[in-house]
């Protein structure tokens, strides 16, 4: 097939995803775009919302039409590193001999559902992090590699909720996007309420297998991107750090910590799947502004005088895109 | 054609567009600022007369602004990727143009680039070149248009004189200073020799001088000036060589036929008649007549005097012609300043009734140059004619309703003049009768 049919035809694939995932999920268009833009960065979402708002019912549908394996865990504050890595049993052989044999934790799967990740303790989080970065898990001295695509789509309670522990930053960090749901409008309850309680939920099509997302994942990277557009999103970047020229007289004040270099990793790679599903062949300053909020915002730590006043990120983020030129020296 | 070749000609087009836009609008600004700061000048030539302003250094101002203009357009033209930017912000093409004609030209392959490169030129299709770059006057237009508004309010304001006009006071001035000079040599000549036709000569040009250079007289009249005093030390030298030769010839008749004395007598009144005064005094040394040699320097002094506003005269109109030329390049502002010169041509000849070349008929001219005989009367000379000349000149400045007055003084300053004149000279008594006569008719009503 010729790459500007394989081009086209991947382009078809992430649309017809899309539209199965709204067989099911009603509304949150936002949300789910951010997902599959993960997904095609080859990157984690930690989603944030209460309870009961279809986090659990997204990240299922999405592994039906991924046609990848899925597995699920809930984080307890019991849950131990074990019970998501896996570990070593001891098994008697027909000889009589006993050895130790490797039992697969739940990590070992392609799409993964980290539910209410903020209810176990860091141990256990930080388990699961270390998987997510190096793609590897050690159990008992032994390296063994997850399978690819390995994406983890990891759930958090807002961190006003008791009985939480919050993720610390440089684990936040590790997540290529934090996606905020919020409620559904009138007409989108509504809607949803008439779906699920008259006929059972529809059965999803798979669209896309692991091999097509890999080769989904390497064309992405190399999208054609405008040096102007990347420097862009490095002014962007830089403009979250308190200390920087191009930050917000309001980052300057309230910020502790501005977004690390991995913020504009995201923000051009985001960007350049974006670009992607929109059927272009390079990117935007409006792919970059897109995806700016869910690339920046878990990277961004307020100082006190920010927590104390209760500063919101994400409007800070909107402020420093304002005022940030297209144009180097604009 | 490669891909990329038909992007770049795409490209230049729009740069084209560009640039041309870029140089009209700095050659409208840096020609606009040129003209309100050559306007400046001039208004500033109101008080400090600028001897270099004038039609060359307008074209000289207006080649450099405009040089500047392109130079500096053509130096500061967009590169191709900063075209390709504007094009992608004006048309919405998502920055489709600038990465296209950026990965185009990366040496490094990348699977994207034709698809791109193809995407954009079919986005470009539709695109004019107006559109991405329409023409709007730069913003500074306007203030510029305001500065030249105030600059030409200020201009034609009525109390100030027009830039020709300053121009001719410029040269005016030298022509007073001139004036001034030659009435200080004719003084002391005129004091040294005692030579009183030369001292008569030098308060006249003495008022002159101090009227020019208050620009109460203006070009046309300094040179109609300069054409009857010309006319009248012409007459001046006619009777004093007609006098001077009637003398000679009279001692010429009393010297020994054939002697040497009478030969250099007759050499003297020959150079006379030429014009040769110096030639004829050295000729007299020899006789013993003061009285003579006393008259011949006078005619000396009054033809140097006459040849002084000979070249004058043709110096104030060779300016005048050179005015002329510059008023071309200025055509509306000469028309107005040409149409204020003929209402005053026309006061002048309305009120004096004369041509324009000179103040006094031909007719006239030719009685007042035609040498004195024996027993006749010299009609117009002494101080009383020159104040005539003065008043006339002076009428030509005044409203009407001041002009008569002007004319009356004039009349009986010139009627005391006579009747001294009548009861000094020797004068044939059937002539006194005819003098007052004529007096008597160009007594003003």
């Amino acid at each position: 097939m010729k790459i500007n049919e394989e081009i086209r035809k991947f382009q078809k694939d992430i649309e017809k995803a899309k539209e199965e995932l709204a067989k099911v999920i009603v509304g949150q268009k936002q949300i789910i775009e951010g997902i599959i833009i993960a997904i095609l960065s080859n990157g984690h979402v930690l989603l944030e919302g209460v309870p009961g708002l279809g986090k659990t019912l997204l990240i299922k549908s999405l592994g039906q039409i991924m046609d990848l394996k899925f597995s699920r865990i809930q984080f307890t504050p019991d849950l131990m590193p074990a019970d998501i890595l896996g570990t070593n049993i001891l098994m008697q052989g027909e000889d009589g001999r006993r050895f130790f044999k490797f039992q697969e934790g739940p990590i070992f799967a392609q799409i993964i559902l980290a539910d209410e990740i903020n209810r176990a303790t860091p141990k256990t989080q930080s388990a699961l992090l270390e998987a997510m970065q190096e793609q590897k898990v050690t159990v008992a001295g032994v390296t063994r590699s997850l399978g690819t695509p390995f994406f983890v789509l990891a759930t958090q309670n807002p961190l006003e909720m008791e009985g939480v522990y919050p993720l610390p930053e440089a684990q936040i960090d590790r997540f290529f996007f934090k996606l905020k749901i919020d409620y559904p409008e009138y007409e989108e309850l509504q809607q949803i309420v008439d779906q699920t309680t008259t006929e059972e939920l529809p059965l999803l099509q798979k669209i896309i297998d692991g091999e097509e997302l890999r080769q989904i994942q390497s064309l992405i990277r190399r999208m054609p991107l405008a040096s102007h557009v990347l420097k862009y999103a490095v002014r962007l970047t830089l403009g979250t750090h308190p200390d920087s020229k191009f930050a917000t007289p309001r980052i300057r004040r309230f910020v502790h910590y501005g977004a690390s270099p991995r913020g504009a990793q995201t923000l051009v790679l985001a960007g350049k799947a974006r670009a992607f599903m929109e059927k272009r062949f390079n990117v935007s300053f409006s792919d970059i502004y897109e995806v700016a909020l869910s690339s920046l915002r878990h990277r961004i730590l307020l100082n006190f005088e920010g927590e104390a006043e209760g500063v919101d990120i994400d409007k800070m983020i909107k402020d420093l895109i304002k005022i940030t030129p297209e144009k180097e020296n604009g | 054609m490669k891909l990329k070749n038909i992007l770049k000609t795409k490209l230049k087009k729009f740069s084209h567009r560009d640039t041309f836009i870029q140089i009209v609008n700095r050659i409208i600004l840096y020609w606009g600022g040129t003209i309100c700061f050559y306007l400046t000048l001039w208004g500033i030539n109101k008080f400090f007369p600028l001897s270099f302003l004038g039609k060359d250094f307008f074209i000289l101002i207006s080649l450099i602004s405009v040089g500047l203009a392109i130079s500096i357009a053509l130096l500061q033209r967009k590169t191709l990727f900063e075209i390709a930017c504007f094009i992608d912000k004006k048309s919405e093409l998502k920055e489709r143009v600038s990465a296209a004609w950026e990965f185009s030209l990366k040496k490094k392959k990348n699977i994207f680039t034709p698809f791109l490169v193809k995407d954009t030129l079919s986005q470009l299709k539709g695109i004019k070149t107006s559109y991405v770059f329409p023409y709007h006057p730069p913003p500074q237009v306007m203030y510029l248009l305001y500065t030249l508004i105030v600059i030409f309010l200020f201009l034609s304001l009525s109390y100030f004189p027009s830039l020709h006009k300053e121009k001719r006071r410029t040269y005016l001035y030298q022509e007073a200073n001139i004036l001034k000079a030659l009435s200080e040599e004719l003084s002391e000549e005129g004091k040294r020799e005692n030579l009183k036709s030369v001292a008569l000569l030098v308060p006249r040009v003495k008022e002159l001088s101090e009227k020019t250079g208050k620009g109460e007289i203006g070009p046309n009249e300094l040179l109609k000036a300069y054409d009857y005093l010309q006319e009248e030390i012409e007459a001046r030298i006619q009777e004093k060589k007609g006098e001077l030769l009637q003398k000679l010839n009279s001692l010429l008749q009393k010297e020994k036929q054939g002697s040497s004395l009478q030969r250099k007598l007759q050499e003297a009144m020959e150079s006379i008649k030429k014009g040769e005064y110096e030639k004829a005094r050295k000729l007299l040394e020899e006789f013993p007549l003061p009285g003579e040699k006393k008259e011949l320097k006078e005619l000396e002094s009054l033809s140097k005097a006459k040849e002084d506003f000979e070249e004058s005269y043709e110096r104030l109109s060779n300016q005048l012609k050179k005015d002329k030329d510059q008023k071309e390049s200025f055509p509306k502002m000469a028309q107005e300043s040409d149409k204020k010169e003929e209402v005053l041509s026309k006061e002048i000849k309305s009120s004096v009734g004369v041509s324009s070349r000179s103040l006094l008929s031909s007719k006239e001219k030719e009685t007042l140059l035609e040498p004195k005989k024996e027993g006749e009367l010299s009609k117009v000379k002494g101080q009383g004619e020159d104040s005539l000349l003065m008043n006339l000149i002076e009428n030509l400045f005044l409203p009407d309703s001041s002009r008569g007055l002007k004319e009356r003084e004039a009349f009986s300053s010139y009627q005391k003049l006579m009747i001294n004149k009548l009861f000094e000279e020797k004068i044939p008594g059937t002539y006194k009768e005819r003098v007052k006569e004529y007096f008597t008719s160009l007594e003003p009503k």
